[in-house]
């Protein structure tokens, strides 16, 4: 996927993921929610998105 | 015993396991879709105490996922846990089940999994699964986190960085993040879908709670390191099944690292709910931020007839003819006289 943003935070909000509370992993390592903001994404970076689910 | 012969046969379980497995107390919070799948698979494991908690009633579209309750059940509107009690006590005389009809609360929950050796989510809502993250971590108990919707569904377990408190104990080394090291912050009221918005499919349900007792059952009988402790996304309906690993308890998580048990200590939780007015009742939610009545008005779509703006949003919900107005800070007013039916509406309408 194409995306224009430089930070995983950027990311988030260009995906307007930011709101709902989820996990990050990048490249196989789950990214600490404070770090997202300073971590800078490279081309063929994998990044997988969980959205914590509430139902059940 | 001839009962449980098939799973002896499996070397990681064996006479001793199954000795484990009858000994052991399990607390299930909840008896939804999750609630009802896994209650049945660990009665029929022979987990020799099931204590089951659930707040609502059976109602009619419980019953495409709901595998322990049937027509009878919602035609008599009979509390999900005394009709899930009698159903396993059926499936399995054997065992022991206590079925608490109550709303997991502060004040109620250290005495619910007092005695317990393991806690399994049949939640609806965030915010008693958060209440459930600081018992698990305060106590040390294990707690199986699980969520479904749509057609997805996650499990993770979480074994607090405390190290055990009941029959099942770990090492630091072993200690998983918990909830709060994953997910921080609950989604604010009525952000997030619930099952009673955006649907959820019966397969994902069994998925979900097959996997949640799996883990359970091999927690139990001990084994530890080989149990998984990913966080586990899993989509029948689509072929997917996806493990993230989680790593180490994160060095600055509020609850298991700076011991803040908000949800525990009452500051998070939905303040005592009032009766304003004749047949209306007023949810506060304790929950910071406001509402985006935006997604909550295309959420509530599908439960009826929405009206309102960017201050309230009303809704008449069609299938109990309930009306529920929303306000952006997160209060709602429900159009019924019963303050615990009216919180049932909220979680189930607004997902707080
Ligand atoms: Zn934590």
């Amino acid at each position: 996927m194409d995306v224009c943003s430089d930070t995983l935070e950027d990311l988030l909000g260009e995906l307007q993921r930011n709101d709902t509370p989820c996990a990050v992993e990048r490249n196989g390592e789950l990214v600490p929610w404070r770090s997202r903001s300073q971590v800078r994404l490279s081309e063929g970076d994998c990044i997988e998105i969980v959205t914590m689910v509430g139902g059940g | 015993m001839a009962r449980y012969s098939r799973q002896e046969l499996l070397p990681d379980i064996g006479l001793e396991g199954q000795h484990r497995i009858a000994s052991a107390k399990v607390l299930i919070v909840g008896v939804g879709a999750l609630g009802c799948g896994a209650a049945d698979l660990l009665a029929r494991a022979g987990v020799g105490t099931l204590r089951i908690v659930d707040r609502d009633v059976v109602e009619l579209t419980n019953l495409q996922r709901q595998v322990l309750f049937d027509q009878a059940d919602a035609e008599a509107c009979r509390p999900k846990a005394l009709a899930a009690a009698e159903r396993l006590k059926e499936i399995n005389p054997e065992i022991r089940v206590e079925p608490c009809i109550e709303d997991v609360r502060p004040e109620n929950i250290l005495s619910l999994s007092n005695d317990c050796d393991l806690i399994l989510d049949g939640l609806d809502n965030f915010e008693t699964r958060y209440l459930i993250n600081d018992v698990a971590v305060k106590t040390g108990l294990p707690y199986i986190y699980a969520g479904a919707i749509g057609t997805e569904g996650l499990v993770m377990p979480i074994l607090p960085k405390s190290g055990g408190s009941g029959s099942i104990t770990w090492p630091e080394s072993e200690a998983t993040p918990c909830l709060r090291c994953v997910f921080p912050e609950p989604p604010s009221p009525g952000s997030s879908p619930t099952c009673d918005t955006a649907g959820i499919l019966g397969p994902t349900i069994g998925t979900v709670a097959a996997h949640q007792s799996a883990i359970a059952m091999s927690l139990l009988v001990g084994r530890l390191e080989q149990t998984d402790r990913s966080l586990h996304t899993m989509d029948p309906w689509n072929g997917i099944n996806r493990r993230m690993a989680t790593g180490d308890p994160r060095s600055d998580c509020p609850c298991c690292e700076k011991k803040h048990f908000e949800w525990l200590d009452g500051n998070r939780i939905s303040s005592t709910d009032s009766i304003c007015g004749r047949e209306v009742v007023q949810i506060r939610p304790r929950t910071d931020g406001s509402v985006d009545l935006l997604a909550l008005r295309t959420h509530l779509k599908n439960a009826g007839d929405v009206r309102g703006d960017t201050h309230a949003v009303q809704v008449d919900i069609q299938e109990c003819d309930v009306r529920m107005t929303i306000f952006e800070d997160g209060r709602a007013l429900v159009g019924v006289s019963d303050i615990s039916l009216a919180r049932t509406l909220y979680d189930r309408y607004i997902g707080a």
